[in-house]
């Protein structure tokens, strides 16, 4: 095809092209804006550099994982309501093979739910005491315990 | 070795949608357009069979899947029948212009990946249902029905359009595993994709190095919401591949035709199936188009159904099965429809502006925004890409009145993200030609 009057003038092609070349400045900046040593590093969960909060939950259901026998049933119980939401949402995703359970949902207590549960990950906070359960495992920010079957 | 087939499962949608774009009539396209066009129509296909079938309860498996999208895409060239076979574009010697707008795109696109890659691009979205959602689909081999209806999934939104969740689930299925990494990255995919593919569409409208421009302009921009806004691995970036390759194919002197209204009309029935905001977009730029083209009505309707049909029945698909298996009926609201909260309103345009202003200091809205300005006054089809914006925002912002709380921390999270397909169409309006662009009809005795 061939240029037409009222096309873009070769001026306002040659600025578009800096501001193109400005904007990608940023997704760089954003990156070398951190020290070297952090950069190089590989992340460790997909969160890594976007929630450190969300991060630090992920890697504890990764730490979790190889202590739950798949095909089990399992809850997340946590410090903090929004903790709990965001953990039971993510286990959906970390544990394909297995049934999460919620023992709280938006804030609200569910337990009736996560009594359920074979296995329960506790997250910066101990299990309630009425639960019968035994300890599996301790990780870092909790611990992974099973339900003990009534006598 | 997992990663690798989950990716090469996606890199495998050009060969879906090929049956298509190899009819003579795109052959005005050049290869890598039409390699990226054929990607565009695979997924719209592909996410249409897997539906279909879930809807005829028959399981999926990774070769009828394919086999039935590529046979759906084949099917689709019947609606080409009497269309001529059209030239390939003239090859064109790349000036120092274009050779700088391809090496823009190329630092814009490995910025994403770099993004992308060290987990700073990631969506909270891909961990929370994207993820989980295809990993239960590729599971169940099928639209996870008892998965949906579960009361403690309902944050999974069961309605949400199934493009992504089928995409990835195919993926799934072929790797045999979900790999969120490759689920992330596909962000820089798809970003690569527009890079390759969008200039040579853009070639129709305007002369090769305005078309270069536009494209590296659209990309950076694109690199640089999704990199601040966290993108990766979420339905964003499909649709804004598919939003805007849609829209440079409405916007070519040659797009009033049967093969022209029938791959954008694909292309809009997979933006569509990606996103909620993928309707009110394609439901205003058809209205739009129909509108500055003119022509008999009988004309139009054809147009109309071309571009309406393949999202019609994408979504009908959908929506069958929602209903069938008393899932949804209708898309989920935060409200009933005309239960807005008008109080709400200046707090949510300063919302909207904080959003916009904290994403790269608001210079991939404001750049595209002062690039329209200072292109002057552009030609009447520039009406179609504003018109588009206009009623984009007006459907954003009526959807954030809907909330009977503070809307704050919604917009905060995601007015970034819905609102990039705004400076996309600026910049498409901006590259406009400022004259009429339609042909002279020849005269009597001329023909």
């Amino acid at each position: 095809m061939s240029p037409s009057a009222g096309d873009p003038r070769s001026r306002s092609v040659t600025l578009w092209l800096v501001a193109a070349f400005a904007l990608c400045f940023f997704p760089i900046a954003a990156r070398t804006a951190r020290p070297l040593d952090e950069q190089l590093r590989l992340p460790v969960t997909p969160l890594d550099r976007t929630d450190g909060r969300l991060a630090k939950q992920w890697m504890f259901l990764e730490s979790c994982r190889p202590h739950v026998a798949p095909a089990s049933s399992l809850t997340v119980i946590a410090d903090d309501p929004d903790a709990a939401m965001s953990l039971y949402m993510m286990s959906i995703g970390a544990f394909p093979y297995s049934l999460p359970l919620p023992s709280s949902y938006y804030g609200l207590l569910t337990p009736e739910e996560g009594r359920k549960a074979e296995f329960v990950l506790a997250y910066r906070r101990p299990p309630p005491a009425d639960w019968p359960l035994r300890l599996v495992a301790n990780v870092e920010d909790g611990a992974i315990y099973a339900r003990v079957a009534a006598p | 070795m997992a990663g690798a087939t989950w990716l090469a499962a996606l890199l495998f949608l050009p060969a879906v949608g090929s049956p298509l774009l190899a009819h003579p009539a795109f052959g005005r396209f050049s290869f890598a357009s039409r390699a990226v066009l054929a990607a565009g129509v695979g997924a719209a296909f592909l996410s249409f069979a897997m539906t279909l079938l879930a809807l005829a309860d028959v399981r999926w498996g990774v070769a009828l899947v394919a086999t039935v999208a590529a046979l759906l895409a084949w099917g689709s060239r019947a609606f080409l029948r009497g269309e001529a076979q059209t030239a390939a574009p003239e090859p064109v010697r790349r000036d120092t212009a274009e050779r700088f707008a391809a090496a823009v795109a190329s630092i814009a696109v490995l910025a994403a990946l770099a993004a992308t890659l060290g987990g700073a691009a990631t969506s909270v979205d891909l961990v929370f249902f994207w993820g989980a959602k295809a990993q239960q689909f590729a599971a169940a081999r099928g639209v996870d029905t008892e998965f949906l209806s579960d009361a403690a999934h309902q944050y999974m939104h069961p309605y949400y359009p199934p493009l992504v969740s089928n995409l990835f689930a195919f993926a799934t299925m072929a790797a045999g595993r979900f790999v969120w990494t490759c689920a992330a990255l596909t962000f820089p995919l798809g970003l690569g994709a527009l890079a390759i593919g969008l200039p040579g569409v853009l070639r129709g409208m305007v002369p090769a190095r305005a078309a270069a421009a536009t494209s590296a302009l659209i990309v950076a921009t694109l690199a640089c919401i999704g990199s601040q806004a966290d993108v990766a691995g979420n339905a964003d970036m499909p649709l804004l591949l598919f939003e805007t390759l849609a829209m440079a194919l409405l916007l070519r002197p040659d797009s009033a035709r049967a093969s022209g209204d029938l791959l954008a009309g694909i292309l809009f029935a997979a933006a569509a199936s990606a996103k909620v905001e993928g309707l009110p977009f394609v439901l205003a730029a058809t209205a739009l188009a129909l509108v500055l083209r003119g022509g008999l009505p009988v004309e139009r309707g054809k147009a109309a159904l071309r571009l309406l049909a393949p999202t019609a029945l994408s979504l009908g698909a959908w929506f069958a099965f929602g209903a069938s298996h008393k899932l949804f009926y209708e898309y989920s609201e935060y409200g009933r429809f005309f239960d807005i909260h008008a109080e709400h309103g200046p707090g949510i345009a300063a919302e909207i502006l904080r959003a916009l202003a904290s994403t790269g200091r608001g210079l991939p809205y404001l750049i595209p925004l002062l690039c329209l300005i200072g292109a002057g006054r552009r030609g009447r089809m520039a009406a179609l890409p504003l018109g588009t914006a206009a009623a984009l925002a007006v459907f954003i912002v009526f959807t954030y009145l809907h909330l009977t709380g503070d809307p704050a921390q919604w917009i905060s999270w995601s007015a970034a993200r819905v609102f990039a397909p705004i400076p996309v169409l600026f910049t498409l309006a901006a590259a406009c030609p400022r004259l009429a662009r339609r042909a002279p009809e020849p005269g009597p005795g001329k023909a």
